[in-house]
């Protein structure tokens, strides 16, 4: 499994519906997993974010601008799938789409480790950011919970996802406009 | 070129984030009934369907993937329901003795209430804390003693009847010889009388624990099921009245010149807990 971004090529307009196709069946199917099967794999107490880890791919695989436009419609969807707090997922997904995107853009991702290092960053980043905001809502957890409890068990299950949803993703949007699976 | 797309790229990532904090904001602004609350209830519409459809086809990998889990967590979930189970044992097992308490409790309280006892009669509550444990002596240790105004001779009740006793006092403890004891004698009588009155007797346990009612007049005609209660004659320790048993067999015999009565006594001694100790 060898990550690497390779700037798109020349637009078509078959590619281009192609690829808008292909993302937005990962799209479909990313929010019904995390809405159907997520909140029954129950590791350490926590679920899986599915939604993060396809959102991270797609910016690996199609970079920045991709990647922020998939995480803001895939927030919305699950917002909208789990009756979820509309905007929350999607800020938080944009800024994660967004820097995994510009993680591929500018750093050399040919490693392997490349996507389970942008993830296992991404989902505490992530974190981090819901926390923050449910303490805006006026919603306190003591620092020790949040970690054992909140971010601890994300960050294992969506690190052990990383490289089998990178794999499946990489393979699903292997052709289209930026593919980035191609070595450059 | 590249500067022109690295403005475009930030003014789109700029733009959704805020418009997800728009959104966000707008969302936790507006009534329940806003409008980006009816197009979440509208999108969840169309998207329940399909999450229905993804929901069976997946339920036979959720089921496996929860009995894979419940194989991990079987075991401690076995002690878990095990450690429960004992905790609602000892729950139900108190709660039964706490009702067993009240009605003994509420039956020793009727006692004090019932007209038998007369004005001046005072009444001592107190518990059974240990019993005889050999076949001579049928006796039983209360919880109750000089310090409460306990006294040698002092009747013991509970709301079956008459008990016994009381044979021994120490401060805070009483000795109680049962009815059911060999050397235990209660002046009886039979109820009800007949045109003569009541039929006298002296009710006396035995060592194998069974009660009888000695000089009792060959003459009178008893019959199985009358009532034995203290007569409270000759000046006797027990007030009259007091329910002892009822007659269970009635024996003659020619050369005899009492009758024999067996009496059933109300009280079972086996199982005495609550006792009223009732003094003159």
């Amino acid at each position: 499994m060898k990550a690497g971004y390779r700037r798109a090529q020349p637009f078509t307009f078959q590619g281009v519906a192609l690829d808008v196709a292909r993302l937005a069946f990962m799209l479909v199917v990313t929010v019904l997993l995390q809405a159907t099967l997520a909140p029954h794999v129950r590791i350490l107490g926590a679920s899986p974010d599915f939604t993060l880890i396809a959102v991270v791919c797609v910016g690996l695989l199609r970079g920045s601008e991709v990647g922020a436009l998939f995480g803001f419609i895939a927030g919305l969807c699950v917002a909208v799938a789990v009756f979820g707090p509309l905007g929350l997922n999607s800020l938080v997904l944009v800024v994660v789409g967004y820097a995994a995107g510009r993680y591929a853009e500018t750093a050399d991702t040919s490693s392997g480790l490349a996507p389970i290092f942008v993830v296992a960053v991404s989902t505490a980043l992530a974190e981090i950011m819901y926390t923050l905001s449910q303490f805006l809502l006026d919603r306190q957890a003591p620092f020790g919970f949040f970690f054992v409890h909140a971010l601890l068990p994300v960050l294992v299950l969506n690190t052990l996802l990383a490289a089998p949803g990178y794999l499946v993703a990489r393979l699903w949007l292997r052709e289209g406009m930026g593919d980035a699976s191609r070595p450059a | 070129m590249i500067r022109r797309r690295t403005l475009w790229r930030r003014l789109l990532v700029a733009g959704l984030v805020i418009l997800s904090l728009a959104v966000f904001t707008l969302f936790f602004r507006e009534q329940a009934g806003g409008a980006l609350h009816g197009a979440q209830k509208a999108g969840a519409s169309i998207m329940q369907p399909l999450e229905s459809g993804v929901s069976k086809v997946i339920k036979p990998f959720r089921d496996a993937w929860n009995w894979v889990g419940g194989l991990f967590s079987a075991r401690s979930e076995n002690k878990r329901l095990r450690s429960e189970l004992d905790s609602l044992r000892k729950v139900t097992t108190n709660e039964l003795e706490i009702q067993q308490e009240n009605a003994q409790l509420r039956g020793l309280l009727k006692i004090t209430k019932d007209p038998i006892y007369p004005s001046g009669v005072t009444f001592v509550p107190a518990r059974v804390i240990a019993r005889s444990t050999d076949v001579w002596y049928s006796t039983v240790t209360i919880n109750a003693g000089s310090s409460q105004g306990v006294r040698v001779y002092d009747a013991v009740v509970n709301s079956s009847g008459l008990v016994g006793r009381v044979t021994m006092v120490s401060s805070n403890s009483a000795d109680v010889t049962l009815i059911t004891d060999q050397s235990s004698w209660v002046d009886a009588e039979v109820l009800p009388g007949g045109t003569q009155g009541p039929t006298q007797g002296s009710v006396h346990g035995s060592v194998t624990g069974d009660v009888s009612m000695e000089y009792v007049d060959k003459t009178a005609a008893l019959k199985v099921g009358q009532i034995v209660a203290t007569s409270g004659l000759n000046n006797s320790i027990f007030v009259h009245g007091i329910p002892i048993g009822v007659v269970e067999n009635v024996g003659r015999q020619a050369v005899e010149i009492y009758q024999t009565v067996t009496v059933k006594p109300f009280v079972d001694v086996r199982q005495l807990d609550y006792v009223m100790v009732v003094h003159k």
